[in-house]
């Protein structure tokens, strides 16, 4: 049966072997220029390289970012960019200016996907894209998947929908907060998330002290529509977040995966949503919603924590950087101490609990205590040496203490 | 070059009739525009009066479309009858596209304000729709030497916003009416006229900059609390024959009007366009005008370790306890050998101790090395996470 890409975004190689070890079939990245992410690692030359390389060898696919809304002076080096990504085996470049396009038409024959920051909202703007010889739409987050449904239908081009992640309040592409207010260039990677501080609102009505987030949107989830995904023949289902962890990205991938598997295979099921969703809200999030993929946003799309604090029912402890027989290395992201619980993910199945009661240092000196950044070595506990499926790459988490939380609204 | 304003009555059009260089009037549809106060009705009213009076009737068509506005909207369009219009401004290019197909003949004014800031963008526009295409719309984020170079340069005529609100946010969502509802009930919603409501939002740490937001039947909009203002700047662009310069007075409306005083405008602009701004009803300012630097910071902001990132890249730190040890991981196969140098990810080279020794993590000493290992040294100085175990200087 077919099924839709999950594609996945990566800041850099880890992120990349993560999200393909949990089931992307493609990944989104950046290189040096061009891109939305100024802040972002991204990958140079030689990474953009052996990422090609690497999904090569895993079937998976690699779309670069080029999606920066560029002045005269930033095309410099742009055909020398794309002759580069032609010869590394690119399979396609993410572009949301129509300067850029012509630029990469001119210069190459990679493929060209128009980004989300194009807005393109209907069939009319998908025929005129099409006509400038975009191969794939990812079409704005305003639309339902029913509309992007009718797009591909009417235009007859590829149609890619945004399923899971942060969300834009405004039209993508549309919004130039940043560029007035901070003197940066939110079109060009500079964005300072200003939809998401605080704001006094007042009418000549009404003055108020009050604090509200109006403008910040809770986050996207697809998990129960990955039904009309198929029906509407969405051809690659992306998550958000570039600038995210490999436990974000890794998890997300997995619930994915398994989801459009099960659905591929007639199996998805009604406990497996469940089971689904309180993995994603594992997650730190802003409160999940299903956006605008069935219906229009409406009001309770806003997010309103005032502290902008991201919740989650667990937070990521680490990466497996190696495992023996006997042992799992970890590079903690946070503290750890003998005695906690942990999870590990697996690429498949259910998450391998255990207390750690045993703790080594690098070079293996028992310790009771590793603090941030750290690599710890930690002995098998019985359902890891049971389960044997615990591989590099897999992300670690722990419960989250639970956080007190101001809503706004 | 010659002015245009938006109006929304007969009062507005006696007004433009007398104000010299003004020749093109805005018409804002409730159906069409983001911020359209105007009925059918009033709009093909006000679009054969002004006809009469030889002024140009412009529709206004800036909001963006997805599908289901799009289907509904054409429609709708059916009985409208389009042919009293000079021209449609458009903004969404599939709106362009489909007034291209169904009305090959209506000139259209393209709103490029949001992105297009290369000249091979507009370029590209022009070429789309080279046959009905008469005017583009610039945005005021590109400076005044790019603004003259692509009057220049382009096939079409081009605009520019001369003084108004500069727009900051355009969202589909409902952002206040639910929450001033909420608040003080203060608000009937009914969908056939116009919703219009206004606030301001100010930062928390900056509690009296107050950007004007609004929301209509279209979505929430947030302006900068300064107008944009280059009217005493324009020497440069008539020069460069700059088509059309905007002057969008809507936010002063007063009774209704929303091109109050713009005789008067337009003949200060023409003699003394200095007193102009001194006078002007809000602050001004042009941030970009005479050059856009909102890219700057960009280079502060990026790794300074990012060119040592490639074939001559061995290992990376990942961690280090000061004293006692530190924590690689390999890249790629090499050999001990090889290794020439570190640098910090602050850019700052370290120096390789001379006793230096890999050991994996089972403690054995080695001399060649396999990609992704855990490799453990004895401390070196300053090899913080991030820190790059080269073969070879850049």
């Amino acid at each position: 049966m077919w099924k839709p890409e999950l594609l996945a975004p990566a800041k850099n190689l880890e992120r990349l072997k993560v999200a393909i070890a949990y089931g992307a079939d493609a990944i989104y990245l950046g290189g040096q220029n061009y891109g939305l992410r100024a802040r972002a690692d991204n990958f140079t030359d030689y990474e953009l390289e052996q990422a090609v390389v690497f999904a090569h060898q895993h079937n998976a696919k690699i779309y670069v970012t080029l999606n920066a809304f560029l002045h005269d002076t930033d095309f410099v080096g742009l055909a020398e960019y794309c002759h580069f990504l032609e010869s590394i085996g690119v399979d396609a470049v993410i572009v949301s200016d129509l300067g850029v396009i012509r630029a990469i038409r001119n210069s190459s024959n990679l493929n060209i996907h128009l980004s989300t920051q194009a807005s393109c909202l209907n069939s009319y703007a998908g025929l005129l894209w099409k006509e400038m010889g975009v191969k794939r739409l990812i079409v704005g987050r305003e639309l339902t998947i029913a509309e992007a449904g009718a797009i591909r239908e009417k235009s007859g081009i590829e149609v890619e929908m945004f399923t899971h992640g942060a969300m834009c309040m405004a039209y993508s592409g549309h919004c130039t907060i940043s560029n007035f207010t901070a003197g940066r260039d939110s079109n060009r990677g500079g964005c300072i998330q200003s939809c998401r501080l605080p704001y006094h609102l007042e009418t000549e009505e009404k003055k108020s002290d009050d604090l509200v987030t109006f403008m910040s949107s809770r986050d996207l989830w697809g998990i129960y529509q990955i039904g009309e995904f198929f029906q509407h023949q969405i051809c690659s289902l992306k998550i958000e977040g570039r600038m995210k962890s490999s436990f974000y990205v890794g998890l997300t991938c997995k619930v994915y995966r398994q989801l459009i598997d099960a659905y591929a295979a007639g199996t998805l099921n009604a406990e497996m949503l469940q089971v689904a969703a309180r993995e994603l809200q594992s997650v730190p999030n802003r409160d999940y919603f299903s956006g605008s993929l069935e219906t229009p946003a409406g009001r309770d799309s806003v997010f309103g924590q005032l502290s902008g604090i991201n919740t989650g029912t667990y937070e990521y402890l680490g990466l497996v950087v190696d495992t023996t027989p006997e042992e799992i290395v970890l590079r903690l992201v946070e503290p750890f101490a003998l005695g906690e619980e942990i999870e590990i993910i697996p690429f498949e199945g259910e998450a391998i609990r255990g207390k750690v009661d045993r703790l080594f240092s690098a070079t293996g000196e028992s310790v009771e205590f590793m603090r941030q950044d750290s690599i710890a070595r930690i002995p098998k506990f019985p359902a890891a040496t049971k389960a044997g499926n615990i591989a590099k790459f897999n992300v670690v988490r722990f419960k989250s203490a639970v956080k007190e939380v101001t809503h706004a609204i | 070059m010659q002015f245009n304003t938006f109006i929304s009555s007969i009062p507005d059009l006696e007004r433009c009739v007398n104000a010299p260089n003004l020749e093109e009037v805005l018409l804002e549809p409730i159906l069409l525009a983001r911020q359209g106060k105007l009925t059918e009705n009033q709009i093909q009213t006000l679009a054969g009066e002004a006809l009469k009076r030889e002024l140009r009737p412009v529709l206004v068509w800036d909001i963006l479309m997805p599908e289901r506005v799009m289907n509904d909207v054409c429609e709708r369009l059916k009985s409208w009858n389009l042919s009293q219009f000079a021209a449609i401004r458009v903004c969404d290019p599939g709106v362009a596209y489909w007034l291209k197909i169904h009305f090959p003949k209506m000139p259209i004014q393209l709103i490029v304000e949001t992105g297009n800031h290369n000249l091979e963008s507009l370029l590209g526009w022009c070429e789309i729709f080279s046959e009905t295409l008469e005017r583009l719309i610039l945005s005021i984020e590109l400076p005044e030497e790019k603004l003259i170079e692509y009057c220049q340069k382009l096939p079409v005529a081009c605009e520019l916003l001369g003084v108004g609100q500069i727009l900051l946010f355009y969202s589909p969502r409902s952002l206040l009416w639910e929450r001033q509802k909420e608040e003080n009930n203060l608000y009937e919603f009914n969908p056939n006229s116009a919703l219009y409501l206004e606030t301001t939002a100010a930062f928390e740490d900056a509690p009296n900059r107050h950007f004007p937001t609004l929301e209509t039947i279209h979505g929430t909009f947030m302006f900068l609390d300064k107008d944009q203002f280059i009217l005493d700047k324009l020497d440069g662009l008539r020069s460069a024959r700059l088509h059309t310069v905007r002057l969008d007075l809507r936010h002063l409306e007063k009774n209704g009007d929303v091109a109050v005083d713009i005789d008067n405008i337009c003949r200060q602009i023409l003699e003394d366009p200095a007193t102009l701004r001194l006078n002007w009803f809000r602050e001004t300012r042009a941030p970009f005008f005479k050059a856009n630097r909102t890219t700057s910071v960009f280079s502060r902001m990026k790794s300074k370790v990012a060119d040592y990132r490639n074939q001559n890249c061995l290992a990376e730190v990942l961690t280090g306890e000061s004293g006692k040890y530190v924590v690689f991981q390999t890249f790629r196969p090499f050999e001990v050998s090889q290794i020439q140098s570190m640098i910090m990810p602050t850019g700052e080279e370290i120096k390789i101790p001379p006793e230096i020794a890999f050991r994996n993590l089972n403690g054995e000493q080695l001399k060649t090395f396999t990609s992704e290992q855990i490799l453990v040294t004895n401390w070196i100085k300053k090899a913080v996470p991030g820190t790059l175990l080269l073969s070879n200087r850049k």
